[in-house]
């Protein structure tokens, strides 16, 4: 249960890992942006080369690259596979029926299963290589302009990191609770898929009233600490950018005009 | 203490929403500044209800609350609440921020304390509970008594002249329990707190200056630990457990024995027990 998204920081020091988070949000957008912008295959092999760079000065061991990439599995196989078998071309080797394989295909084909790849191992390495609270500092500042359209961006960003961290405690709770239903007799491994879901209905309710005490609690706990609103706050926490990330985000800057060029 | 008393609540009356009868009704209390005051009372008597009212988490639907003679509304309520600090029940569901420093910074950042002020006295609340080797970790994944303490330093960092404890240790283990009450007796040494304990620890309420006894919204006593020990049957009718050393002093008392007057703890008994003895 807790090996989910949200558990995916992979704890480090290295040059990626102390990269400001900022840096790699903008990074990680300018990159898929880039991505849908190419054409040539060499180009590819450039951006091929900035993740290989990436992962590599991360330290993190490629299984862990890998694991990001198996949720998006069947999205890519299906879309590759669209592409494989619906483009039609000159140079056709294969037909049946609307099904045809045709030299355009296959190279559409590759060119949208690289995108995937390149998309996926670019943002898992953000992920694994920045905690979820660093993410959050990262995206209010990103989002600070918004102020100007009177937009809350202390409250979302509060809200965001708050989230982040109660998403194991729900997770914690969620076992407790289908432990607790199990000692009762509810199966939820066995059965018919309507009865399984059936058995999710006890677990949901509980798992509803829980959080909504443990949201009450916070509140009462946070407006006895005298929050309002995000007017006149401090920060204890803050982002420091360092020469390491304008000197990447250079060297990325440089990598995105050759790319396009 | 002949100075204005920090907490006056006057003629204050609350009911929740939908309830049919009143959770405070009309109650009247003074807690002079310095003080440790414990309110206690059975499950559901209004305890918590009352402590929400002193920094405005509740509105009461008529009465007044003093701060330091200033009328509680919704002008002073933001300088209350910097002022007057609460550590909740359940250590599990009043951390916000994401590493230990960062929550005892919490309430600094809400006042727009600078920075450098904040990190300075986010040290110092640490050292304070000797938390101070666990800053950088996550509130989570601490003990529940080093989770109150972590609690205790995030209102301590905001130089409170008022601390609540609202049954902060009834979570906790004996040894997190003692933990907690350690400090508290060590801060009321050592600093000038107004302490209010809301408790069902007999032990904890003994150590205080002042008791408070509610019942069902209705503040039916006050006075000095001693004194309200002395009366076991009516603390019991209050839905209260007297400890077994006050009774038996009670028993001993009215039998003639020359006990002191206080409350006396079970070592305390004993003690005086044996001073009894050999005189005889
Ligand atoms: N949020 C709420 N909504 C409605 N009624 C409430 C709410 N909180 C408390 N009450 C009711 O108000 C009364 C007083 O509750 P309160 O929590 O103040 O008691 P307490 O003395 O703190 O009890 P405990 O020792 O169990 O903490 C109880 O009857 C309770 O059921
Ligand atoms: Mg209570």
């Amino acid at each position: 249960m807790d090996k989910m998204i949200f558990g995916r920081y992979y704890p480090g020091n290295s040059f990626v890992h102390r990269l400001d988070p900022r840096l790699k949000l903008v990074v990680n957008i300018m990159f898929i942006v880039l991505i849908f912008l190419i054409k040539h295959w060499y180009d590819y092999a450039l951006l091929g080369g900035v993740v290989i760079a990436g992962v590599l000065l991360s330290g993190v061991s490629l299984k862990f690259f890998l694991r990001g990439l198996r949720p998006m599995l069947w999205l890519i196989l299906f879309t590759v596979g669209l592409q494989l078998f619906f483009t039609s071309g000159q140079h056709v080797y294969w037909q049946w029926g609307v099904l045809s394989l045709s030299q355009e295909g296959l190279i559409n084909a590759t060119y949208i299963a690289l995108r995937f790849l390149l998309i996926i191992f670019m943002s898992t390495l953000l992920t694994l290589t920045t905690q979820p609270l660093a993410i959050a500092d990262g995206m209010e500042y990103l989002i600070r302009p918004l102020k100007v359209v009177h937009f809350p961006v202390n409250d979302v960003a509060l809200m965001l990191s708050i989230a982040l961290r109660f998403v194991p405690k729900l997770m914690d709770e969620t076992t407790k609770i289908m432990n607790a239903q199990r000692a009762r007799g509810v199966d939820f491994n066995n059965g018919s898929l309507i009865k399984r879901v059936k058995a999710l209905i006890p677990l949901l309710i509980p798992l509803m009233m829980s959080s909504l005490d443990i949201a009450t609690d916070l509140t009462t706990a946070m407006i006895s600490r005298g929050y309002r609103d995000g007017e006149g706050r401090t920060r204890y926490r803050i982002l420091k950018w360092q020469r390491a990330d304008s000197l990447t985000l250079v060297a990325f800057v440089v990598i995105t005009v050759v790319a396009i060029i | 203490m002949t100075e204005q008393p920090i907490i006056r609540v006057k003629n204050v009356t609350y009911s929740y929403p939908y309830a049919d009868k009143p959770a405070l009704n009309k109650i009247n209390l003074t807690i002079q500044a310095g003080q440790w005051v414990a309110i206690v009372g059975h499950n559901g008597s209004g305890k918590s209800t009352l402590a929400k009212t002193f920094n405005g988490l509740i509105e009461p639907q008529s009465g007044e609350i003093y701060f330091n003679g200033k009328l509680l509304n919704e002008e002073t309520v933001f300088d209350v609440r910097s002022k007057l600090g609460i550590v909740f029940q359940n250590p599990d569901n009043q951390f916000v921020g994401a590493t230990v420093a960062d929550d005892v910074a919490f309430g600094m950042e809400n006042n727009g304390v600078p920075r450098d002020e904040m990190i300075t006295r986010v040290e110092a609340a640490l050292r304070q509970v000797h938390m101070w080797d666990y800053r950088h970790q996550e509130p989570a994944r601490l003990s529940g008594g080093q989770k109150q303490r972590v609690a205790l330093a995030g209102v301590l960092a905001q130089r409170p002249q008022v601390i609540i404890l609202d049954e902060a240790t009834s979570m906790l283990d004996p040894q997190g329990r003692r933990e907690i009450i350690n400090l508290m007796t060590q801060l009321r040494q050592d600093g000038n707190f107004t302490i209010i304990s809301i408790t069902h620890d007999v032990d904890e309420a003994a150590l205080t200056d002042q008791l408070v006894v509610i019942d069902d919204g209705v503040l039916v006593n006050t006075g000095t630990p001693s004194e309200l020990f002395a009366d076991p049957e009516q603390l019991h009718r209050h839905g209260l457990t007297v400890p077994l050393s006050a009774r038996i002093s009670q028993q001993l008392r009215t039998a003639d024995y020359a006990l002191p007057d206080r409350y006396l703890n079970d070592r305390q008994l004993v003690d005086e027990l044996w001073t009894l003895h050999s005189k005889m």
